[in-house]
């Protein structure tokens, strides 16, 4: 330090253009941005040109040459470190493990005995590709393809009869029966669909007369919000409304919000104002890594199913996990894919959706 | 609302009950949340007893699964060089920076890339495995997988870590004279700390310099970070 000290006279130095430099260095995007800055300042500082105006006549002496050289080890170092130090720093294996781990960590409906569980279902995944089926064996599940299919089928048409006994839906009859003759038709190719029987009353009787054309309508003056009568009855205004502004067009997105958030550990639980309500997450959330899937589209994490509408069955694939290699397999199967065998598919790989798609199965079986 | 009509033993269970079961097991669910699933339909699912059994049966499967890949992976450390040494990295994370209830250790051989074993501990709960301060979980962690690893046969002599000294004693320890050669992305992450404390700016707005000789460069791998 002493040696250079008789070298530089600071008082020469541009403190503050340097200072100022390396904080815009800094606050660079990327490493390579940071070193055109350098290179600039190297330029610059050793110019003769102020720098302010190009045509400015002022002059500035050159940097000491002890400051030269430090600047330009620095860009050395720099230049010479290769790219893998520099870059893909993240792209190692306990990056993928912790993060799996991390995001298992970030559901707190999980209980805690299962977290020691998860990490060494995320170790295996990187190990033993096939993990799951041999705990399965061991489990007890089948594997075989045709395991339990009577019980499945007495499964499938006592609940199909129980669905269509139960009145207490809102939904007439007939709708639940068009409903369900759809979802077996997928299911089950070689069943054959019941034709929907006439529209019946709430008291099991079928209509005598057509029913009345609805005369709702509405004349609100500020967009059709929520207190819209249309909205409220669950249809779009139509052209006999008087209403101004109207926003209730039919279209999902278009469905106003009562409350946002701004959640910063996801939305799954009771402290996110839209899970409370029962609400999904809208555009006007600020909320991070967004869990609530209460509602229908939008962000929901269901987004990363794909259903595929094969004419025998219903599939579907996970692609967020597995987007380079996407497994295809049968729950009860041994693999292949037969669609008219097939009535549901989970993925077998490291999906943390499992809960979801089980949901979902249960959705579409009810 | 389910009902308890739908509540079924494992025995009587279909396929698609059982594999849903399991499902949510393998998710981490508990069986208040699995059973809030069928909130959603009329569909059967098992009862709580049932659920608890085939919970314990899976998770004894997985564990003994883990057990065997893990004793497979440190022999093979142990075979591919018999006289020499094992280049082992060590890391831990933790639930939360201060007052950690659970963190987990990794410890992974660095020439071939392979997790070695792991440890998770826990502070708290029902499944809690130690008493020591939450500062001293990455240590106590080290040790725990050191003393397994001495068990295999397997010796290291070469270890990646993020500079923390107590983690370098316990394998010292255990191993005897152990070079401990610090992390580059630690090193990175050391620096910007000090600087961030020395000059009491925020940490992302520090210089980052990056010395050549200082660090796991020496050691001509790829896998230089335990980060």
């Amino acid at each position: 330090m002493q040696s250079v000290q008789q070298h530089v006279n600071y008082s020469e130095l541009p403190v503050e253009a340097v200072c100022r430099l390396l904080r815009k260095i800094c606050k660079s995007g990327s490493l390579e941005q940071g070193l055109v800055l350098l290179r600039a300042a190297l330029e610059h500082f050793n110019g003769k040109h102020h720098g302010c105006e190009p045509t400015c006549s002022r002059k500035r002496k050159a940097l000491p040459p002890q400051v030269v050289s430090l600047i330009q080890s620095v860009c050395e170092t720099v230049l010479r470190a290769p790219a893998r130090f520099l870059h893909g720093f993240t792209t190692n294996m306990v990056e993928n493990f912790n993060s799996s781990i991390l995001a298992f960590s970030q559901k707190r409906t999980y209980e805690p005995r299962a977290y020691r569980y998860k990490i060494m279902m995320a170790f295996l995944a990187q190990t033993k590709p096939d993990w799951k089926r041999i705990v399965m064996r061991e489990v007890g599940i089948a594997y075989a393809p045709t395991a339990n299919a009577n019980i499945d089928a007495a499964l499938l048409a006592r609940q199909r009869h129980r669905d269509v006994a139960d009145s207490s839906s809102r939904y007439t009859k007939a709708h639940r029966m068009r409903q369900l003759n759809e979802i077996y038709k997928r299911l089950n190719a070689d069943q054959a669909p019941v034709e929907p029987g006439p529209e019946l009353t709430t008291y099991g009787e079928p209509h005598t007369e057509p029913r009345p054309a609805t005369a709702t309508r509405c004349s609100c003056k500020t967009g059709c919000g929520r207190q819209c009568g249309c909205r409220k009855a669950g249809r779009a205004c139509a052209a006999r409304c008087g209403c101004t502004g109207c926003k209730n067009n039919g279209d999902p997105a278009s469905e106003p919000k009562s409350r946002t958030c701004g959640c910063q550990k996801g939305c799954a639980a009771n402290s996110c104002a839209c899970f409370r309500l029962g609400e999904r997450c809208g555009a006007s959330c600020t909320c991070c890594g967004c869990a609530n899937w209460l509602g229908r589209g939008g962000r929901s994490p269901l987004a990363h199913l794909v259903q595929l509408d094969v004419p025998t069955a219903t599939a579907f694939v996970c692609i967020d996990p597995c987007e380079t290699d996407p497994v295809l397999r049968d729950i009860s199967g041994d693999g292949t894919f037969d669609p008219r065998r097939i009535t549901a598919f989970l993925c077998l790989k490291d999906c943390l959706y499992d809960d979801v798609l089980a949901v979902y199965i249960l959705r579409l079986l009810s | 609302m389910a009902t308890d009509a739908a509540r079924i033993s494992l025995a009587s269970a279909s396929e698609l009950t059982r594999r849903i079961a399991f499902s949510a097991i393998l998710a981490g669910l508990g069986y208040q949340a699995y059973s809030s699933v069928f909130l959603y339909g009329s569909a059967q699912y098992i009862t709580d007893y049932a659920f608890r059994k085939l919970q314990q049966e899976a998770w004894t499967a997985i564990e003994n699964l883990t057990r065997r890949e893990l004793t497979l992976s440190a022999e093979r450390a142990r075979d591919a060089r018999p006289n020499s040494s094992v280049i082992a990295a060590f890391d831990a994370r933790w639930s939360a920076r201060r007052d950690a209830h659970c963190c987990t250790v990794v410890c992974f051989n660095v020439l071939d890339r392979r997790i070695l074993d792991f440890e998770s501990l826990m502070r708290s709960g029902s499944s809690k495995n130690t008493t020591c301060e939450a500062r001293q979980l990455e240590a106590e962690g080290i040790a725990r997988i050191c003393e397994r690893l001495k068990a295999e046969g397997v010796t290291i002599t070469d270890m990646l870590h993020d500079g923390d000294n107590s983690g370098h004693k316990q394998v010292v320890f255990y191993f005897g004279n152990v070079t401990e050669r610090t992390c580059l992305n630690h090193y990175i992450k050391n620096a910007r700390y000090d600087s961030a404390i020395a000059s009491s700016l925020p940490l992302m707005y520090n210089v980052i310099l990056i010395p050549q000789s200082h660090s796991c460069v020496e050691l001509d791998c790829r896998v230089y970070s335990s980060t």
